[in-house]
């Protein structure tokens, strides 16, 4: 009896050194065979990470008959080490850019009144300090002569088209307002009035027509300055995913368990083992689950209809990923968190045990934070909707350009009042306040790259396969992608999860 | 005026007629006069009557000689409208009697008269909906016939929508045009507009993209439209052959619910015309095979967008919910059906008089209206004993006793209502009805000698069975087929245990109330054994608990015995079980005679739309058309407009109204009359960029576009000081204008008749004319006392006999009604006579003539005319005031809705006075824009026809009695066209076309029963909700927890979700003027009035309105976690938006 309490404990000990299940009658079945360990090794192969009584005996009937074919049966070498494990982590999340705790919106007027004060004032601020410009308030455009320059900075409060085709753009400022006009033919400014939406914040350069309208000759966003793309001296690398709409009838197990796999060092080559050992950091851009009541019907195409339990599948698959990952969490539309932007963290009641481990980290979207110097800022992506409804060049196969449209206006929030909702905050947690050197999305469930003036942007993909709902669309998404962004050469790389692609050696 | 009266009639309805046509030709005469006074825009009365069909088209539409033409068409074509249609629009392209040189422009005259002939003249949809047709070119250079779509089409109809289509079509052949030939940019143009537009808007059907490829490939004719939606496209963008950008609303929904949804129609078209669209064959949805055994199945359709507060009374098919019964009382028209007035009260009254239903079969909606010779419900009380409730009063009286409804009773449904609704005829529960023409089938003469099919007690039904081998009458069946086979057997044992009640009769003695009823019946004895009881109850068998003991009267013992056969053993009943197929025929074997299903076709229901009967109301309610821009606050007030003087002088307002000037003191009017010089004025122009005033179109000076309005100083004070002296009378505390007007001239009212509607509390719909909303609602016959007259007044009015012919001599017989009689709530016969006195006094005061009603009370307004008007239509109907009623609704002649084009599935319509109409309705009142022109009478039919109304209520039967036949078809479930019974469209265009209508069941009173739904009763939604779900768990049809569940997801999470999103995306308004903000401009002030009182439009209030009902309901009702998880992640949302995180608090909060 005491040796067979040993090889049981043996077994349960191995199983869970490969970070695996077992269960009771599973432990029966391969107490008595002295090869137990090929036998895991071969369901953790197959991406099999319950082990259950069922599991076991098919592979013991397929051992059998691949035995009696071809010893095809070859167990690698498991001794997986990976370097990212020896190596402590630098990082920190930037919560003075984060609504987390401090969501402070009464919904009063008052509080809509301050926020686009606010915001006006943020990206003034950021507009002033550019070049070339000598803006003056609203007000004193009065006071110009008729046919003089004159510069102003202003959000615009409408846009229409006038009856001779010119565009026309209300700018105001906190005191006053004049009519922008942007003149058809106009080949300085052509092609920009597409771009200038409602509610942006921009500086022009203008001639004083009469009153209160001028004519643009230039327009300015506050936009980033010109940079190259920071580089860190480093071998580590930053995975990141996101979408992985647990619950959701159509989320990709088979998938999501490879990756799994993978980034346990048990699958593919040396080569593919020493990349895999190089993630430090994994970044996760929100749709963890897929929600209750996101949208109508939503109940026909959920397999676990209760949040806390989708949640808790959530935890054990982030379980799954080694510990000496360190991961950061933002939420999106589908996670049990406000739909409005700016959305807080998670709150800690639906992951109670991810919230223990040190190395788990939650944000809100937008969230910050600062990965071996790197600024970094992480968003669901629920605002670029309404940007690519409204700019025609953009369109949802493209969300990076979506973004990097963004990075100019310096805005997360796109046209109030249309699909996407705001929270009026005290601070205007959508302005981007400082210069990332890389941006992280998700939301449009197609893996998609891009940069501009050194700002890296990664849309990460998605673990939900075509929904209906996509089909009605025409989206085609990109599931089980998984880029790897290397800190030091800025260079990226897709790992592959879908099936029929099978793992892509990229080196 | 003279009028015209043409109609085929038994003489008592022609001389109806000719005191109709006596009246309106007195009214119109009066109102010739007042309007030559010249104080109006026009000088004649603009809302003209039209004699047919032909004469509303040529009002309508034209051309010139179309009413004549028709009616000879009409003729050789035997009656066929469609036929004379089609030779019609032949005839307009080939300018065989008009002249109309530009062809695109003459395609459209034909395509829109077709279209308004084929929509009986009372749709407006030709005129908006298809606003123009015209030729234009291929990229080949071959032309092609182009059909502009818009949105009123929806009000059109499929068939309708699809018309110009095949006309289309045809134009192209006679007139030898090319056919369209779209890019394949346009193809998926349409594509991706049907997509977004199935985004917008929820239709019957969307087509799938290829289906969308293949009718726009293949139509011959564009089907092109008119930007209706703010959407754009963002892939196929300026095509030059599509307006602008944005989805065509219109030219989505002739795609989907005319051509894909109506293929076969088009088909049946085609084929008349000899067109070849045979390419529809293949997205033809609706092609059953009629062969083969049917079977039917639970339709869930009609619990579809189930409402708060309107409950859900049966579930599909579920036994217990309504019984089908084929019947039409003399309340009851096409769509409108029958229950009993107890189960209208038993439901808690949430089916009053003339509420809405939403039914499973055969389909769609109906009004309710109140039959008592049907069966009722069979209800439990809180005793344990269970009843059925036969008449109201009982009903009223048991009411609060009652703790659940077992059975709803009878649903009365009209064999015309399958007709129109194409539904297989469904079997019947077996009704004494049925049972008494089997009966004469088999005894022939003999059967005369039964008793009243009525009253058939239940011994003299077994004994009638035994004697004549009669099939079992159902007053001695029950529910057989509610239970399963072994339930049966079950059913029988239990019987079995019954003892006589004999030791009752000993205790009899100390209790007199007792021994009364003892008397009658004697009863058997049961101890209270729980399945025992149900089985009972599911049969539908009443009994009595007393004293732990269930106590069954005797005959209904006997009936059981005998339906079971197991007078002695029951080894029969086993036999016979396990051999049959079903419970019924296992019953008739051991029976030992014909055992039919009392029960038949359960049929689900929920409660619709509440009735409704009350004055129509319009934004701002305005006493008179007359703008007075912000000046008059918030209310509109023209006295606050008058002594205010924000806006220049004193007592002016700033506004843009129409110009006209006296020819004699040259001064700038407002209104076709000079107060000063008594005379009429000119109308006059004004070139917005020269400011010289002209005549024209045409600016003189420099040519530019003239306005026939201007933005001017006008000074009110005066002419409110003019209109009370003209009058004669105070100016009312309270006169409200409009802020502004929305005709195209920007023409306003006299002053004058506001001041009158003021003083009478008369408020005007944008037509200057004042309204009164009732819902429709069905009524052939009638009783003199159930309207509130007299015998006399009856025979002054016409009514000289009953329906079978006898002299009417008591206020208690029934008398079929005149087609365009109406019977309406006293509500509204007060508020009519509030306008008959405001008219007398425009009369007297304003046209200075003599006063025309001199009413007093509502009965002086019996027999005065009303126009009723449907919406989205143009044609109005003369109505007679018959009398009136308590129920909310406007009872009348099927005929006089479906001449309004409606059936009696719940709509409800407008009334008016027809004086006030003639009197006040203007054509420059209405609006320009697209539709505007709807829900106007642009003209008024005087004496309807058969033959011209909405050929819906054609299929409606009027025969008193059902054959056989119809049963037997329905038990096969035939098609409903199947078998003969006496129809409308058997009497079309004869002598008694407009009367001798028969009904199969009669009812006591026409209008009994609640008056007003509990949900109109009831005033928040929480006391909406909470009744709802208290009665929804009483029915024993009804699957409470899911259906308050379909209820909390359709309407309360939407709200409580799209509430809180819509708050963090929400426009602003100010309080001052009124202004709707986008955004709050950043200096906080409105950008209109410049005041800094902006408030929000969705409030924390507006968020939470519904959450804590909703969190309370589902607690409660123990609703599921699915839901509650919904419910407490919209709570945490709406804390997160409106809730301020305190750092401090935070931290507390973490260390506790």
């Amino acid at each position: 009896m005491q040796v067979q309490a040993d090889i049981k404990s043996e077994i349960v000990n191995y199983v869970s050194e490969k970070k695996a299940f077992v269960d009771e009658k599973a432990v029966e079945l391969l107490k008595s065979r002295e090869n137990f360990r090929e036998i895991i090794d071969g369901l953790l192969e197959e991406g099999i990470f319950f082990i259950n009584s069922e599991a076991v005996e098919k592979k013991l009937i397929k051992t059998k008959l691949d035995g009696l074919e071809t010893k095809k049966v070859s167990v690698k070498d498991k001794g997986f080490k990976p370097i990212a494990k020896e190596y402590n982590e630098k990082i920190r999340v930037i919560s003075k850019y984060d609504v987390t705790g401090q969501s402070k919106s009464e919904g009063k007027t008052e509080n809509f009144l301050h926020y686009f004060q606010r915001k006006f004032e943020l990206l003034s601020q950021i507009l002033k300090r550019r070049q070339g410009i000598s803006p003056r308030p609203i007000s004193r455009v009065k006071l110009v002569p008729k046919g003089n320059k004159v510069d102003v900075i202003g959000m615009v409060l409408r846009k229409w088209i006038t009856k001779k085709g010119h565009v026309a753009l209300e700018l105001e400022d906190l005191e006053s307002k004049c009519i922008a006009l942007l003149i058809k033919n106009d080949v300085d400014t052509k092609g920009i009035a597409e771009r200038v939406l409602v509610d942006s914040v921009i500086a022009v350069k203008a001639v004083k027509w009469n009153d209160d309208l001028i004519i643009i000759k230039e327009v300015f966003w506050p936009d980033l300055t010109v940079r190259q793309a920071k580089h860190v001296d480093t071998n580590f690398t930053i995975a990141s995913t996101s979408d992985f709409h647990i619950g959701s009838r159509f989320f990709l197990e088979k998938e999501c368990n490879n990756f799994i796999n993978w980034i346990n060092g048990r699958e593919g080559g040396e080569k593919e083992r020493k990349k895999v050992g190089r993630i430090k950091y994994l970044v996760i851009t929100g749709d963890n689950v897929d929600g209750v009541g996101i949208y109508p019907n939503q109940i026909n195409e959920l397999t676990i209809k209760d949040i806390y339990k989708q949640y808790e599948e959530f935890s054990r698959l982030i379980e799954q990923i080694p510990d000496y990952i360190e991961i950061v969490i933002c939420p999106g539309q589908h996670d049990a968190v406000r739909w409005a932007d700016p959305q807080p963290a998670i709150p800690k009641e639906f992951l109670p045990e991810l919230n223990k481990r040190e190395n788990i980290h939650f944000v809100g979207s937008p969230g910050w934070i600062e990965i071996e110097t790197l600024k970094i800022m992480m968003y669901h992506g629920g605002a670029l909707h309404d940007l690519i409804g409204s700019v025609g060049y953009l369109n949802s196969k493209h969300p990076e350009q979506a973004m990097i449209e963004v990075l100019k206006k310096r805005d997360i929030m796109s046209t109030y009042g249309m699909k996407q909702p705001y929270v009026p905050e005290k601070e205007d947690f959508l302005v981007v306040k400082e210069e990332p050197d890389l941006v992280y999305i998700g939301d449009m469930h197609h893996n998609a790259y891009g940069s501009y003036r050194g700002t890296t942007v990664i849309n990460s993909g998605t673990w939900q396969a075509r929904t209906d709902y996509q089909v009605k669309l025409g989206h085609v998404p990109t599931p089980g992608i998984v880029p790897i962004y290397e800190m030091k050469t800025g260079k990226i790389s897709e790992n592959y999860f879908v099936e029929k692609k099978g793992l892509k050696e990229i080196d | 005026m003279k009028l015209e009266l043409d109609i085929e009639a038994k003489p008592a309805v022609k001389k109806y007629y000719k005191a109709i046509v006596a009246e309106v030709e007195k009214q119109l005469s009066v109102a010739e006069k007042a309007k030559e006074k010249g104080l109006d825009l026009s000088t004649g009365i603009e809302s003209k009557p039209v004699a047919d069909l032909a004469d509303r088209t040529e009002t309508i539409i034209g051309p010139l000689g179309i009413a004549k033409r028709y009616r000879q068409v009409f003729e050789e074509k035997k009656g066929d409208r469609i036929e004379a249609i089609f030779q019609l629009f032949r005839e307009i392209l080939e300018q065989k009697w008009c002249k109309i040189e530009d062809e695109s422009k003459r395609v459209e005259q034909a395509i829109k008269t077709s279209l308004v002939l084929n929509t009986e003249g009372v749709v407006v949809a030709p005129l908006d909906g298809v606003p123009r047709v015209e030729i234009n070119k291929n990229p080949d250079g071959s032309k092609y016939i182009d059909i502009y779509y818009a949105g009123p089409i929806r009000a059109a109809g499929g068939t309708s929508q699809v018309l110009p289509l095949i006309l289309g079509d045809y134009a192209r052949n006679i007139l030898e045009i090319d056919r369209y030939k779209p890019t394949d940019d346009e193809v998926e143009r349409y594509v991706e507009e049907c997509q977004i537009y199935d985004e917008i808007v929820t239709r019957q059907y969307k087509p799938t993209d290829d289906e969308v490829r293949k009718i726009v490939r293949n139509c011959t004719v564009c089907i092109n439209g008119e930007p209706t939606e703010e959407r754009e496209v963002a892939v196929n963008r300026d095509l030059p052959r599509i307006p602008k950008n944005r989805v065509r609303g219109g030219m989505c929904l002739v795609l989907s619910e005319g051509v894909a949804l109506k293929a076969p129609k088009i088909l049946k078209f085609a084929k008349k015309l000899k067109l070849d669209w045979n390419w529809l064959e293949g997205i033809i949805k609706v092609s059953k095979s009629d062969s083969g055994e049917r079977k039917l199945k639970p339709n869930e359709k009609f619990l579809i967008g189930a409402a708060a507060g309107r409950p859900i009374l049966a579930y599909p098919m579920r036994p217990g919910g309504f019984r089908l019964r084929y019947g039409r009382a003399r309340n009851m028209g096409i769509m409108g059906k029958g229950i009993h007035p107890a189960t209208m009260h038993i439901l808690e009254g949430f089916i009053a008089n003339a509420t809405q239903m939403k039914v499973e079969r055969p389909g769609k909606a109906a009004g309710m209206s109140p039959v008592d010779s049907i069966e009722g419900p069979i209800v439990r009380l809180y005793s344990g004993s269970v009843v059925k409730v036969n008449t109201l009063d009982e009903a009223i009286k048991l009411k609060p006793r009652v703790e659940k409804i077992l059975f709803l009773g009878d649903l009365l449904i009209s064999v015309g209502d399958f007709r129109y609704s194409a539904h297989p005829l469904v079997p019947a529960g077996y009704c004494h009805e049925w049972w008494i023409e089997e009966a004469r089938r088999q005894l022939g003469e003999k059967a005369n000698e039964l008793p009243d099919p009525k009253n058939v007690s239940i011994s003299q039904a077994i004994e009638l069975s035994k004697k004549y081998h009669l099939p079992l009458h159902p007053n001695a069946l029950f529910y057989y087929t509610n239970l399963e086979k072994k339930e049966i057997l079950q059913l029988a044992k239990f019987l079995k245990t019954g003892k006589k009640n004999e030791e009752k009769k000993g205790e009899e003695k100390k209790n007199e109330k007792e021994k009364v009823v003892n008397k009658e019946s004697e009863k058997i004895i049961f101890e209270n054994d729980t399945v025992g009881k149900k089985l009972l109850e599911k049969i539908g068998a009443c009994h009595e608990l007393k004293e732990g003991k269930i106590l069954l009267d005797l005959d209904k013992f006997k009936a059981m015995e005998k339906a079971l056969g197991i007078e002695k053993a029951i080894e029969g009943l086993e036999k016979a079980i396990e051999k049959s197929p079903n419970v019924i025929s296992a019953l008739s074997l051991v029976a030992g005679i014909p055992i039919r299903d009392l029960a038949g076709t359960w049929i689900g229901a929920r409660m619709g739309r509440p009735e409704a009967s009350k004055p129509r109301k319009m934004t701002g309610n305005p006493h008179v058309l007359f703008p007075i821009g912000r000046a008059g606050g918030n209310i509109r007030s023209i006295n606050k407009a008058m002594t205010s003087n924000g806006e220049g002088k004193e007592g002016s307002v700033n506004v843009e109204i129409a110009l006209y000037k006296c020819p004699k003191c040259e001064a700038v009017r407002e209104q076709p009359f000079c107060h000063k010089c008594r005379v009429r004025t000119e109308k006059t122009s004004i070139c917005p960029s020269c400011g010289s005033l002209t005549k024209g179109k045409k600016c003189e000076k420099c040519g530019g576009q003239t306005e026939a309005f201007s933005k001017r100083s006008v000074d009110l004070q005066e002419l409110v000081q003019t209109a009370v002296e003209n009058l004669g009378v105070r100016m009312p505390n309270i006169v409200k204008g409009v802020k502004g007007m929305i005709n195209e001239n920007k023409d306003a009212e006299p002053l004058e008749k506001g001041i009158l509607r003021a003083k009478y509390d008369l408020h005007i719909f944008r037509d200057a004319t004042i309204r009164y909303e009732a819902i429709d609602a069905p009524l052939t016959h009638f009783k003199p006392e159930e309207v509130g007259i007299s015998v006399e007044k009856a025979r002054e009015l016409g009514y000289e006999k009953d329906t079978f012919g006898k002299d009417l001599l008591d206020k208690g017989q029934v008398v079929e009604i005149m087609p365009q009689d109406i019977v309406i709530n006293e509500g509204a016969g007060d508020f009519f006579v509030k306008i008959s006195k405001f008219i007398d006094e425009l009369l007297v005061r304003f046209y200075k003539l003599e006063p025309y009603f001199n009413a007093e009370k509502r009965e002086d307004m019996i027999g005065q005319l009303v126009l009723g008007l449907a919406p989205h239509t143009s044609a109005a109907i003369t109505g007679r005031i018959l009398g009136y009623t308590k129920a909310r609704a406007c009872f009348a002649h099927p005929y006089f809705h479906q001449t309004k084009r409606r059936n009696v599935d719940g709509d409800q319509d407008s009334l008016m006075l027809l004086m006030d109409n003639l009197l006040n309705f203007s054509h420059n009142y209405l609006p320009g824009s697209r539709g505007g022109r709807m829900d106007a009478s642009l003209v008024f039919t005087v004496a309807l026809k058969p033959t011209e109304i909405d050929n819906e209520c054609y299929d409606m039967e009027i025969c008193s009695e059902y054959p056989l036949e119809l049963y037997e078809n329905a038990e096969k479930m035939a098609p409903s066209d199947s078998g003969s019974l006496k129809r409308i469209e058997h009497i079309l265009g004869k002598e008694g076309q407009y009367s001798g209508f028969g009904f199969s069941h009669p009812t006591t009173q026409f209008d009994a029963g609640p008056v007003y739904s509990k949900y109109v009763l009831l005033n928040t939604m929480e006391e909406k909700l909470r009744a709802q779900a208290r009665l929804q768990q009483r029915i024993e049809a009804v699957d409470s927890k899911d259906a308050l569940e379909r209820v909390m997801a359709t309407h309360l999470m939407p709200d409580i979700i799209g509430n809180t999103r819509a708050f963090s995306r929400q426009n602003f308004r100010c309080t001052k003027c009124n202004a709707r903000i986008r955004r709050i401009p950043l200096n906080g002030k409105c950008p209109k009035c410049g005041q800094s009182k902006i408030i929000l439009t969705v409030n924390e209030g507006g968020v939470r309105k519904y959450l804590g009902i909703a969190k309370k309901l589902a607690d409660e009702f123990e609703l599921s976690n699915y839901l509650k998880q919904r419910l407490e992640l919209a709570n945490q949302e709406i804390n997160s938006v409106f809730q301020n995180e305190q750092p401090e608090q935070k931290k507390l909060g973490e260390f506790v």
